[in-house]
């Protein structure tokens, strides 16, 4: 049988009146004394000839401000109240959850907790005995189980409660703002239990102040004002009639007011986010042409077209001082003689620090040969990695072609006894035909 | 009504083995004091009025007379006032989730019946200890007052416990009237020791009809006549009644006011 046209809950003319006397007799000798005076009451009527059904699998959220009679609507669901007039007929096990963790006892260890709580909900023995792990696992208190609840965070005891609540597996859940304890985290689990009951087609009757919640969550909606049921129905209308109620003339002004500032913000805001995209936009355009610029004066030398090593790099002393020659050995294709390259030595020290460097630039090379560059008092005084570099280039037109570079490294260190200090590099460069 | 009985039967027992559980706990000597506490009040009692009764020729087996007495009062007392004060204390279970009335109610009477049992074994000592045995029949007697005087228990708190609800001073006015159902009962002393004329009177209250003739039976193999038994029957039930009247009565409201 299709269960979702049947009637979970059933409300008829149901109306609760609360007699606030003026003046409360809670003892018996107030008693007494009022027997001669006559009492005078105030009838409050915090729900008045309310009538709705609510059908199986439905989540229906119920809105309404402090004391518009939604939690006693509730417990007159729950069964906590008895309604003076009409009649409520449901339809299923109801599990109420007008509050986490009922008759919790802090004195008590979780185990125990969660049988009393359990029990207290309508659970049996074998019912919790069975379930006990899931509820233990779902919780996520661990080895916390035997530990008494006083010592527990109370983030580990509203899941602990929660845990319970939710594995009673009732038809129909009741609850009062349950949700606005626990951190986001927890909504959300809230919120997806919440779609997994409605699935297996249960109940559920939300009392809340989130008008998010509702809107994102439920069927449907009823609204509530001074104990009468104003509307109901569809989600969206409740809603906006339910944020309409709670605001006063003023409240409604000033609501205006703020929405207008927030518009002229948001197109503030929208302004600077429009300009800031143009500057970006200029920019970019202006590094492309950057690029280009540079793009345009570098060129390469084809590999094929030269043979390129430092062949050997050697350190001697004299006079106290050390000397490093370095040698590199090229070879030119007579295409590549023709523009009349040169070649650029670069020495590096440790971390590819530039010591020093030179090139033959206004020399004429032979078309192969070998480039000798001796560097006097080379005393650096720590071991150090030296790189060098060598490389070919030339200009043609203002373009400039480069071939790629030629690297060797090696390690130095001065011996002891000899001068220490900076480097007085006597460049001298030498250029053998080959 | 058998059936919501053994439904709601869970729900009853693991309260009262929660109340049971809680009431020693984090005490050093734990269980120990549901017999100490007992055992010191009735050393201190003994030696004042077995010395008092010892003018006038003393009492046969005085210490046993008082213990069995002194225990079916404590149990009572007990009883009824964690009874009265059940809904209050559990405020929660009324307010925030539908459990039966009753049952928070039945279960705290049922934490001081526990104790009862326990303190049994002292009485069982005593009788041991004395080398007195008595007979079957008296034995069966005692368990039928103990069973009666449960009723009663449970008749009162049914009535009372809602009634706290709405005026606490229930509370103290029941506290003068235990201490004086205290000594209006044959516990300290034996009923001969009253005028003749005020028996009737005194045994019509149900507690000291339980306690009075319970030590005859166990002490003296003495029986009450059968129409006591009736009227003592029908005083029984007619208070039963009326706190299951009472509660029905109160029931409906009781969230309300708490």
């Amino acid at each position: 049988m299709d269960q979702s046209h049947k009637a979970a809950i059933r409300v008829r003319q149901v109306s609760k009146n609360f007699l606030v006397p003026h003046q409360k007799i809670d003892s018996v000798r107030g008693l007494f004394v009022n027997l001669f005076t006559p009492n005078t009451y105030e009838k409050f009527s915090a729900l008045d000839d309310v009538s709705f059904t609510i059908k199986k699998g439905e989540f229906v959220g119920i809105l309404g401000h402090n004391g518009s009679g939604k939690s006693t609507l509730l417990k007159c669901l729950a069964n906590v109240y008895n309604p003076d007039e009409g009649a409520i007929e449901i339809d299923g096990q109801v599990s109420p959850f007008l509050e986490l963790g009922i008759g919790f006892n802090p004195n008590l260890s979780g185990r125990d907790n969660i049988y009393l709580n359990a029990t207290i909900l309508g659970m049996s023995k074998q019912e919790i005995d069975q379930k006990f792990n899931d509820i233990v696992e779902f919780s996520e208190i661990g080895r916390f189980i035997d530990q008494k609840v006083k010592n527990y965070s109370s983030g580990m005891r509203s899941r602990l409660a929660f845990s319970v609540s939710t594995h009673a597996n009732r038809d129909i859940l009741l609850m009062d703002e349950v949700l606005a304890v626990g951190d986001v985290r927890f909504k959300d689990k809230c919120m997806e239990l919440f779609k997994t009951y409605k699935k297996k087609g249960k109940t559920v009757v939300l009392v809340t102040h989130s008008t998010n919640i509702v809107r994102e969550h439920c069927d449907s909606a009823l609204l509530l004002h001074k104990g009468k049921i104003v509307n109901s129905g569809d989600v969206d209308d409740v809603v906006d009639q339910y944020i309409d109620l709670n605001m006063s003339k003023e409240q409604r002004e000033r609501e205006a007011q703020k929405e207008k500032k927030k518009i002229q913000q948001q197109e503030k805001l929208q302004e600077r986010k429009r300009r800031m995209h143009e500057k970006e936009l200029e920019r970019k355009a202006a590094q492309k042409k950057k690029m280009k610029v540079n793009t345009v004066k570098r060129y390469i030398i084809p590999s094929e077209s030269y043979n390129l090593e430092v062949s050997d790099v050697s350190f001697s002393t004299k006079d106290e001082s050390q000397e490093c020659k370095i040698s590199v050995t090229y070879k030119f294709t007579q295409e590549l003689h023709k523009k009349n390259p040169s070649i650029g030595i670069s020495v590096y020290g440790n971390k590819r620090v530039y010591i020093t460097g030179t090139d033959t630039k206004g020399r004429s090379l032979p078309k192969a040969g070998e480039i000798t560059l001796t560097l006097e008092n080379f005393n650096i005084t720590r071991e150090e990695d030296i790189a060098i570099d060598a490389g070919i280039f030339y200009s043609n037109n203002g373009k400039v072609f480069r071939s790629s570079v030629q690297s060797r490294k090696v390690r130095s260190r001065l011996k002891l006894g000899q001068t220490r200090g900076s480097y007085h590099f006597n460049n001298q460069l030498a250029i053998t035909e080959r | 009504m058998f059936a919501t009985f053994q439904k709601y039967s869970g729900l009853i027992w693991i309260l009262a083995v929660t109340d049971f559980k809680l009431r020693y706990q984090s005490s050093f000597l734990g269980y120990i004091w549901a017999l100490l506490q007992p055992l010191l009040l009735f050393t201190i009692l003994n030696f004042v009025f077995s010395s008092l009764f010892a003018r006038g020729g003393g009492i046969e087996y005085y210490a046993l007379q008082l213990i069995t007495s002194l225990m079916i009062f404590l149990f009572f007392s007990d009883a009824t006032n964690a009874g009265l004060k059940s809904l209050v204390s559990k405020s929660q279970l009324v307010t925030k989730v539908y459990v039966p009335r009753w049952t928070i109610i039945l279960a705290s009477t049922l934490n001081a019946f526990f104790i009862f049992m326990m303190n049994l074994v002292i009485i069982a000592g005593f009788f041991a200890w004395y080398k007195f045995m008595p007979s079957f029949q008296a034995i069966a007697m005692f368990i039928f007052f103990i069973i009666a005087l449960y009723i009663l228990i449970i008749g009162f708190a049914l009535m009372a416990a809602p009634l706290f609800v709405r005026f606490r001073d229930i509370a103290m006015i029941w506290e003068v009237v235990t201490r004086a159902l205290m000594y209006l009962s044959p516990i300290l002393y034996p009923l001969s020791l009253l005028p003749e004329k005020w028996h009737t009177a005194i045994l019509l209250n149900p507690l000291a009809f339980v306690i009075h003739f319970n030590k005859e039976a166990l002490i003296n193999n003495r029986f009450a006549e059968n129409w006591q038994y009736t009227l003592f029957g029908i005083i029984i039930l007619s208070i039963f009644a009326l706190g299951i009247l009472a509660y029905n009565i109160q029931a409906k409201k009781i969230a309300e006011y708490i």
